[in-house]
């Protein structure tokens, strides 16, 4: 976080620029949902014992100050999204 | 550290096999970017390791990991030809570290080991930039750096935090040579491709010939795979004061 902005990053394995979607529902949260390329199973993470199964990451993560959701920029680079929030004066 | 411990205290490193003297002892503990755990863990499965020995305390949190079915202690020690690696599986509370270096340095002493290399990382703020992750070296005297053969760019001033700052300060005590590698990588994500980086420098500095690109291929997977660890090490970091390493160089030497 600087004077300007937030600065949020996510790391997200298995995920490709198009399967990213970023939303603003409120002007102190922000709200990420990521498709992975593939349905990731237990098995896949080595468990063995559970069963289990998931293909898109969601977070919906509180800013510590207002943003200005209508200029949020995004820059997705070697899986980890990075997303820059102007503060709200 | 409680006043009636020793400085070794708390911490016994047991061998089921013998350890042979004179080896290099690599260290994968958890750290910035898990760089040095997933280098040092693909080099025990390439290299096919035996595993050959344990560091236990009652100090450590009471747990164990399930590997194969049977019930290993987090920190293990593997080795094989000449090499000895040592890696971590959980989080070494801040409280113990000056006790595990005490401990894993006069063990290191005892057995002549002829150089000790810690891989750790380099957090930088524009990694997603970066191609191709630098190595720096921290030595534990001048003498060292002819061991490198110029695998990495050496460290000249700066604050490095956590287990691997005290073996390197112990390891010129005891006059045992020590290189720390610290590779460029992302802070608190697990960063395979840095881990992929600092092997080539591994491969350099010790002869060896691990191939990196596994490593690579496997990125997505091990990212996945070792978040809960990241995030674990990411406490105990904050816990130690990490971001010291990230403050302007000391002003006197």
């Amino acid at each position: 976080m600087t004077a300007a902005e937030v600065v949020l990053t996510v790391d997200l394995p298995y995920v490709e620029q198009k399967g990213v979607r970023v939303e603003c529902p409120t002007e102190d949260s922000i709200e990420v949902y990521a498709e992975t390329t593939r349905k990731i199973t237990f098995k896949d993470l080595g468990i063995k014992h559970r069963r289990g199964e998931f293909n898109c990451y969601h977070a919906l993560i509180q800013m510590p100050v207002p943003v200005n959701e209508r200029k949020v920029s995004k820059k997705f680079k070697r899986g980890v999204l990075e997303v820059h929030l102007p503060r709200l004066k | 550290m409680p006043a009636d411990l020793s400085p070794t205290d708390g911490l016994r490193i047991v061998e089921t096999e013998p350890v042979p003297k004179k080896a290099s002892v690599i260290n994968g503990l958890p750290d910035v970017g898990l760089v040095g755990l997933l280098a040092a863990s693909h080099i025990i499965s390439s290299m096919k390791l035996r595993e050959v020995g344990a560091i236990e305390s009652d100090l450590l949190p009471p747990m164990i990991v399930v590997h194969g079915g049977l019930p290993k202690a987090p920190v293990r020690i593997f080795s094989g030809n000449g090499l000895v690696v040592v890696i971590s599986e959980t989080v070494i509370p801040s409280s113990l570290i000056r006790p595990f270096a005490n401990s894993l340095v006069a063990w290191a002493s005892d057995k002549s080991v002829r150089l000790m290399l810690s891989l750790g990382g380099m957090a930088v703020a524009n990694r997603q930039d970066i191609d191709s992750p630098k190595v720096f070296a921290a030595l534990s005297a001048k003498a060292v750096e002819t061991q490198l053969k110029g695998a990495a760019e050496v460290l000249e001033e700066g604050y490095i935090v956590g287990a691997y700052g005290l073996l390197l300060r112990k390891c010129a005590e005891a006059s045992i040579p020590s290189i720390t590698l610290l590779t460029q990588s992302h802070y608190n994500y697990p960063d395979p491709e840095a881990a992929a980086a600092a092997l080539t420098a591994v491969n350099r500095i010790l002869d060896l010939k691990v191939d990196a690109s596994d490593l690579l291929k496997r990125g997505e997977e091990l990212r996945l795979r070792s978040k809960d660890m990241m995030h674990r090490t990411h406490e105990e970091m904050n816990r130690m004061n990490k971001s010291h390493e990230y403050d302007l160089p000391p002003l006197y030497g």
